[in-house]
């Protein structure tokens, strides 16, 4: 039931998750933040069981922050990649993380940002474009046809937008709450928490 | 019978020699000193001159544990690295399972349990290094503890360790006040170097850690300046006498 959407931009990543947490029919929280910092300049979007989320999240940040101390230099988004991936793919086959993901990260020495795909049985894949979840079933199409190579940080926001929208449109249990982040030169940031609402049609409200 | 061989066994008048010989091992390391002050930690080293191939810049004697502590060692390099990795490991597991990051007082009593450990295990000797380590407790004070091969440690004001560690602390004892602020640190721990360590500048790296602050390797030429200034004023006080 989680939704994450992310894209590579011009010098920055956009991620976006929604903020819902829930368990079966009931909605346990709806200000969950998905989109887990493991450094200065990554971002790990989870989703799946949200016990496994944190377990395996904190077990990369605690892992990638000895890398730092012990070696004075920080990990590029590459190597996080593989040494995610390792993690669950040697869980697989004993007690498997029931965590799907996307890390995102931007890399000071390439100036560029760049995505990964991973998910609970080992798979990684570096990506352009990506989701996870149901809204993996609704944006695919979207960013198939409207994501470019350098897409400015104002055009986008406005093709996450239209993701999220088609989202909160199509997928029949209600994820109106999206949370946003922007990874780029600066570190991460949080662009906008967006509340959509469909009976206004093609309007969406910011929420602070 | 020799009770000094091989594994840490008691002598016949309760010594155990083999940690005494780990604290002359301590004793022939550069020199490393702590001072404290009122809300700034200062560690100066003692560098061993490097030979004219030798890339100075990987010889590192004060050493991150975590982002909110540093330590720097006197002894056998290689034994240190061994408590160093130790130490990290330690400080990033302590934040897996309890999100807080690590206490200095916590992580000086780990240090110095892994060493004493190793004074009372089958096949090992004793590690040949005392550390100083820096940091601040969780109330925000400043804080210095030093650990020894024995396992012992405890909290200082300013201390030494390593081959001029009885005339730098003696030296300590003398010009240490309580409360000095980050110039006044900064220049008695360049001080007490400066009067041992041999070829002057050169070889003394100093450190400054300050509250909720990374640390910062003070640069060569401010240590130059400051040690210039010692000198002329040494210079003055000759030439008055």
């Amino acid at each position: 039931m989680d939704s994450l959407v992310g894209f590579v931009g011009k010098n920055y990543v956009l991620i976006a998750g929604d903020t819902n947490a829930g368990r079966s029919i009931m909605r346990l929280k709806d200000d969950f933040d998905k989109l887990v910092p493991i450094d200065s300049h990554k971002i790990l979007a989870k989703s799946g069981e949200i016990g496994d989320g944190n377990q395996f999240c904190n077990l990369i940040i605690r892992n990638v922050s000895l890398y730092r101390i012990r070696n004075e230099t920080e990990l590029t988004t590459k190597s996080v990649a593989h040494y995610t991936r390792r993690q669950l793919a040697t869980a697989i086959r004993k007690n498997p993380y029931s965590v799907n993901l996307l890390l995102g990260g931007y890399d000071k020495k390439d100036q560029k940002g760049s995505l990964y795909y991973l998910d609970y049985l080992g798979s990684s894949k570096k990506i352009n474009y990506g989701a996870q979840g149901y809204a993996a079933l609704f944006v695919g199409s979207i960013l198939d046809r409207f994501w470019k190579e350098d897409l400015d940080f104002e055009d986008g926001l406005e093709l996450m937008k239209k993701c999220l929208r088609e989202v909160e449109k199509r997928l029949i249990i209600g994820t109106r709450c999206f949370l946003i982040k922007m990874i780029n030169s600066d570190g991460i940031s949080v662009v906008e928490k967006v509340m959509i609402n469909s009976k206004n049609k093609n309007e969406i409200e910011e929420e602070n | 019978m020799s009770y000094d061989r091989a594994i840490t066994v008691f002598s016949p008048d309760g010594h155990l020699i083999q940690v005494e010989y780990a604290l002359e091992a301590v004793k022939k390391g550069t020199t490393a000193v702590g001072v404290k002050g009122k809300e700034v930690l200062v560690l100066g080293v003692e560098k061993k001159s490097t030979a004219k191939l030798q890339d100075p810049r990987t010889v590192r004697k004060i050493v991150q544990i975590d982002d909110h502590i540093c330590m720097t060692f006197a002894g056998l390099t290689a034994d240190s690295r061994i408590l160093i990795n130790k130490a990290r490991f330690e400080c990033q597991s302590y934040k897996y399972y309890y999100e807080d990051p690590i206490g200095i007082e916590y992580i000086t009593r780990y240090i110095a349990k892994t060493q004493q450990k190793y004074t009372q295990s089958v096949g090992v000797r004793p590690f040949g290094v005392s550390t100083l380590i820096v940091g601040y407790d969780s109330k925000g004070f400043p804080k210095l503890y030093q650990t020894d091969p024995s396992g012992n440690f405890s909290s200082w004001k300013a201390s030494c360790i390593g081959r001029s560690e009885k005339p730098v602390k003696e030296f300590l004892e003398k010009n240490y006040v309580d409360e000095m602020d980050e110039e006044q640190t900064v220049r008695l721990t360049i001080q007490s170097l400066v009067e041992v360590v041999e070829s002057g500048e050169k070889n003394i790296d100093i450190a400054i850690m300050r509250k909720n602050k990374p640390i910062e390797f003070l640069g060569r030429t401010r240590i130059a300046e400051i040690v210039k200034e010692f000198e002329e004023e040494k210079k003055r006080k000759e030439e008055e006498d």
